[in-house]
Formats: C-alpha cells, structure tokens, sequence
C-alpha cells in the first residue's frame, strides 16, 4: 500500500496521509464524546426493577417498582443481578454500533480475533 | 577477539528467552486479574456487592431488612453498594496488571537496524583489519 524506498514517495502523499490520520483522529474525538452519552437500560421481575449501565459497564442507576419490594430478599437481589446483566450488554451492544458507525470498516469481532491471535501465538 | 555469527545467536536466543518470559509474565497477570473479586458493601452492612476486575457484577446479598427503606433510598443505597465493588474490582485487576507491566518494560531492546548496522560495521572492521 505504501511505497517502502523514500524515493517512491510522490509529493502529495505525506499531505495525503496527513488528512487521513487527521480524519481518523477526529473520528476517534468523536466516538469519545459519543461513548460518554451511551446509557444501556436493563430491566428485570416484570419491569419492577431498572438499572443503566455505562459504555464500561459502569452501573449508574437502580431503581425499584412498587412490586419489587414486596419480593423476597433473595429473589430481588437475583432480579437485580439479571438487570444489571442486561443493561450492560445493551451498552455494549450500542458500543459497538457507535464503533462500526464511526470508524469506517471496523469490526470489534474482527478486531478481538485479531488482539486473540497475537496475544494466544506461543512463542 | 575476532566476531562470530553464533554471538549473533546467542544474543538472538537470550532475546527470544527474555520475550518469553515477558509474555507468560503477563499472561499470568491477565489471570490473576480475571479472579479478583471486588467487594463493596452498605455502611449497615446489609447489602453485600462483589464483582470482577471487567466490572461485571458477580453476587449480590440483601438483608430482609433492607426492603424496610423506601424506595429511592433502597436505589441509592444498592447503587452505592454497586459502585464501590465495580471501582473494587477495577482497582485490584489494575494493580496486578500494572506491576506485571512494570516488571516487563526491562525488555531487551528491539532487534532494529541499528542491530544489523552494528554488524556491518564490526565485520567491516575485521575485514580492514582495525
């Protein structure tokens, strides 16, 4: 893809890699921003309790219906386990949707076989 | 001494050794970061969170008491429980693949073309008899 004799270097191209990596530069401000915004909902025991979770996972909100709390303890907090669960794989799931959107041809899978394959090579 | 290439090999494997070890190093913090458990709990002690190093949220204990509170103050106070075993977990998995990096940024340096140009210049030595 690019020429490895300094040479071969036509004139444009330092300028046109230069705006490449500036449009991907800008492109990753952008999913920073966005990912801030990302807010995965998870919801458990027919709606009564509610959690939201970050782009990583963080929990930022529970809240408790009426009925919740007329549940078993163990059964509630089993209920809340399954919110939390839910509302973190849906912002991770609008993770990866902002990640496909903005940076052009990007493909977490693709990307973590990838990370697999270095990380697993045996020496 | 005159130069030979099996001190080329020999600094090759020392390298090769050394990556080695700086990668089963590592590879044993990833581990040991998976099986850290974060904890976090209410000032009461009724509510019981634990989770992982990745932020998932691995158990959670009520006290039958608990339910006594009113709504929002169960969501905060749960929440607060929560949150204190996730920044528990991030925490622990952090330090341990922290000092592992720490301890694997001695690496030798890289084989570069500095490696080869060092060569050049000694067998070109040898070769003017310098």
């Amino acid at each position: 893809m690019y020429p490895l004799e300094p040479g071969e270097i036509r004139d444009d191209e330092p300028e046109r890699a230069g705006r490449q990596a500036e449009r991907m530069l800008a492109g990753i401000e952008e999913v920073e921003a966005a990912l801030d915004q990302i807010a995965g909902h998870g919801e458990a025991a027919a709606g009564q309790v509610t959690v939201e979770a970050a782009a990583d996972g963080r929990v930022r909100h529970v809240a408790f219906g009426p009925r919740a709390v007329r549940l078993d303890s163990g059964t509630l907090a089993a209920e809340l386990l399954t919110a939390i669960e839910r509302a973190q794989q849906d912002a991770a799931r609008q993770t990866e949707e902002l990640m496909r959107e903005t940076l052009d041809d990007f493909d977490p899978q693709e990307a973590r076989t990838l990370i697999e394959r270095i990380t697993g090579t045996p020496w | 001494m005159a130069y030979t290439s099996e001190d080329d090999q020999e600094l090759l494997d020392r390298f090769m050794a050394q990556s080695r070890r700086a990668m089963r190093r590592l590879k044993e913090a990833e581990a040991a970061a998976g099986q850290v458990v974060g904890e976090g709990h209410s000032a009461d002690g009724l509510i019981q969170v634990t989770a992982d190093g990745q932020g998932h949220v691995t158990q959670i204990k009520l006290d039958p008491r608990v339910l006594r509170l009113d709504r929002p103050a169960l969501g905060t106070t749960v929440l607060a429980a929560i949150q204190q075993a996730q920044a528990d977990g991030e925490r622990k998995s952090r330090k341990i693949l922290g000092e592992a990096l720490d301890e694997t940024s001695a690496l030798p340096a890289p084989l570069d073309e500095s490696f080869v140009r060092d060569r050049v210049e000694r067998v070109a030595r040898e070769l003017l008899g310098g």
